[in-house]
């Protein structure tokens, strides 16, 4: 019990970003002219306004925040190239464009002396899991995806390699999305945490891919759309339910509390939180655990819960793709990369952790893994529950 | 039916209440069929391509289009959305007042178009139920037969509106008139310049019938159904817009 209440206080004091798991992303569009390009850029005014030198320049002026002091930086840290050098930004030429409340558009034009072979991001290095998806619109369109670990891409504009590397760019853009999402790690780690046999793993992660890659499919090409908070709030309840069932609550004294509590917070997520998708969370919930205490075995019923909640899960994924609002020629591409990548961030995880567990449970310690797991994953699903659903 | 059976049943109401509210199918966009080209998926509407080409072909001599006009006629249109689309993209509609004055009227304009057009196909039955409802509106003026007697004052003969008495006498004078009793005489001005005038005859104001007024009714509809749009539009748009005034 112990090692539970310990869980319970480093789950809660972890500083972990429980909002949603929403990468610091910022996005660009190149179109290239006659004699260079025109560059339109979408960032964040939370992340400028936390960058040192725009903030101190800002307090030297002595007035609100201008957007004429965070324009060099963008032009200085943005940057097109040729194999002659760096095209010049020309700062008469920016415009400040209409955006959504919190964000900040621009455009300005760049000199170029030849073909723009290379673009280059340099934009919020501090923030490691900062990443800038663009687009260049040239002979034909280009996706890249700079982070601070890749701040540069080539430019292939001829059809020979590259659609791969556009598909690459979009795969190392799934594998840091689900090894930097909290959640999603949450979810499988509780998943495969109770599994006995490396085939029970097998079933479980199949479960959980097929049913991400159906909605994160669904979701990217249009064919349904999601409501974000709802999908947010219900991924955090899933860590919290699998949580649950791994510390076999349904059979345990006084667990029956436990669920209804839980319950109780789906109701009122769906009364008061404005998300009526947790009525039916709710009744799933209810009638799912009253199901396992009739069950011989709960885990006969884990793939469901693994394919099912896979669903909800491929939704949040497809919000990085659906932000960038690519055209359906690229985001068929775009998709399939990530989804890969999504796939083999996902095995990276279970081909490390699965050893581990198996280390530990030679130890005789899998049942205090399990426990301490559990008591975590509950704390941390509620809490994340809890901020989704009412914050 | 068995337990198990009713909690998977359960089990699969829930997750599909739950889906139900968590993915909602995109609107479908109608398909313009009607269209000779597209700009950014938006289409160019035929009407206006022709409209575009009927202008052409008046400011031409022999009113007739020339070798090429179609093509530049549809370039120009293309030429329109690109520019349009520009300047949305530049929030032009959005910072410059003139634009935004010319927004305003055009769909004030737009909403006065619809109302009129549904205005138009009213039934007979909606006719009378205005009729009724602002009977008021349909009101013969009173009118009456005066006689001078004094100075030359120049007065119509036979029953006069209380304006055209007006023309003739003053404002103060014609009201004094309307006011007296049919026989009955009141002296206007002093001196050599005083002259009386007699009330011969009256006809009290009447509400015409509705077959009289037909006319009148149908055009004072189409005024009413005009402006109860424009101001219909703005209330329910108040009622769901978030409008916070700073002035006390």
């Amino acid at each position: 019990m112990s090692a539970a209440v310990l869980a319970l206080i480093v789950a809660l004091l972890l500083p972990t970003p429980v909002e949603a798991h929403q990468k610091s992303v910022s996005y660009s569009k190149w179109t290239l002219v006659d004699g260079g390009a025109i560059a339109e850029v979408r960032v964040r005014w939370l992340e400028l306004t936390s960058l040192p030198s725009v903030a101190e320049a800002a307090e030297a002026e002595g007035g609100p925040f201008d957007f004429a002091l965070v324009f060099p930086y963008l032009q200085e840290r943005l940057t097109l190239h040729t194999d002659a050098g760096p095209c010049e930004a020309s700062p008469a030429s920016a415009v400040r464009l209409p955006v959504e409340q919190g964000w900040l558009r621009a455009e300005w034009r760049v000199r170029c002396d030849g073909s723009p072979t290379r673009l280059q991001s340099r934009l919020f290095t501090s923030l490691t899991n900062h990443v800038h998806l663009s687009t260049v619109l040239g002979p034909k369109a280009v996706d890249v995806v700079l982070s601070p670990t890749a701040p540069s891409a080539s430019l292939v504009w001829s059809d020979r390699g590259g659609g791969a590397r556009g598909i690459a760019s979009y795969l190392r853009l799934g594998v840091e999305h689900i090894l930097s999402g909290w959640d999603h790690l949450a979810f499988l780690l509780l998943l495969i945490v109770v599994a006995r046999r490396l085939r029970e793993v097998a079933v479980l992660v199949t479960g959980f891919t097929v049913g991400h890659s159906v909605t994160l499919a669904a979701a990217a090409l249009g064919v349904v759309v999601p409501h974000v908070r709802a999908v947010e709030a219900t991924i955090a309840a899933s860590i919290l339910l699998v949580a649950l069932e791994n510390a076999n609550m349904e059979r345990m004294r006084g667990g029956g509390l436990v669920i209804a509590g839980a319950l109780a917070i789906f109701v009122a997520a769906a009364a008061i939180g404005g998300l009526p998708a947790f009525w039916g969370l709710a009744l799933f919930s209810g009638c799912y655990f009253a199901l396992l205490r009739r069950a011989s075995r709960g885990g006969r019923l884990r793939w469901v819960i693994a394919c099912l909640f896979g669903f909800v899960h491929g939704l949040g994924f497809s919000g990085v793709l659906l932000e960038q609002e690519l055209p359906r020629a690229e985001l068929v591409r775009a998709l399939f990369g990530f989804n890969l990548g999504v796939e083999l961030g996902q095995l990276a995880v279970v081909a490390l952790i699965w050893p581990l567990l198996q280390w530990l449970r030679g130890r005789n310690l899998d049942t205090r893994v399990v426990d301490v797991t559990s008591w975590a994953g509950a704390a941390l699903g509620t809490f994340a529950l809890v901020l989704r659903a009412f914050g | 039916m068995s337990r198990p059976w009713l909690l998977a049943g359960g089990m699969l109401a829930g997750a599909a209440l739950a889906v139900f509210y968590m993915v909602r199918v995109p609107d479908a966009v109608a398909p313009t069929e009607d269209a000779v080209a597209w700009v950014n998926g938006r289409p160019i509407a035929r009407e206006s391509y022709e409209n575009a080409l009927a202008a052409v072909a008046n400011d031409r001599k022999t009113g007739t289009l020339l070798d090429g006009d179609r093509e530049r006629v549809l370039d120009r249109l293309i030429d329109q959305e690109l520019l349009i689309d520009r300047a949305i993209e530049l929030g032009l509609h959005e910072r410059d007042p003139q634009i935004r004055n010319q927004l305003a009227t055009a769909m004030i304009d737009f909403l006065v178009r619809r109302a009129e057009d549904e205005a138009r196909a009213a039934t007979e039955a909606e006719l009378r139920a205005f009729y009724d409802a602002e009977r008021f509106r349909f009101e013969r003026s009173a009118q009456y037969r005066i006689a001078v007697e004094g100075p030359a004052v120049p007065m119509p003969t036979g029953f006069l509106l209380e304006k055209e008495i007006e023309q003739s006498i003053g404002p103060t004078a014609a009201r004094k008139v309307t006011e007296l009793e049919v026989g009955q005489v009141m002296i206007i001005g002093e001196g050599d310049r005083a002259y009386q005038v007699r009330l011969l005859e009256r006809r009290n104001g009447e509400i015409a019938s509705f077959e009289e007024a037909r006319d009148v009714v149908e055009a004072a509809y189409l005024r009413h159904r005009s402006e109860s749009a424009v101001r219909e539009f703005l209330e329910l748009a108040r009622q769901r817009t978030d409008v916070v005034s700073e002035l006390d």
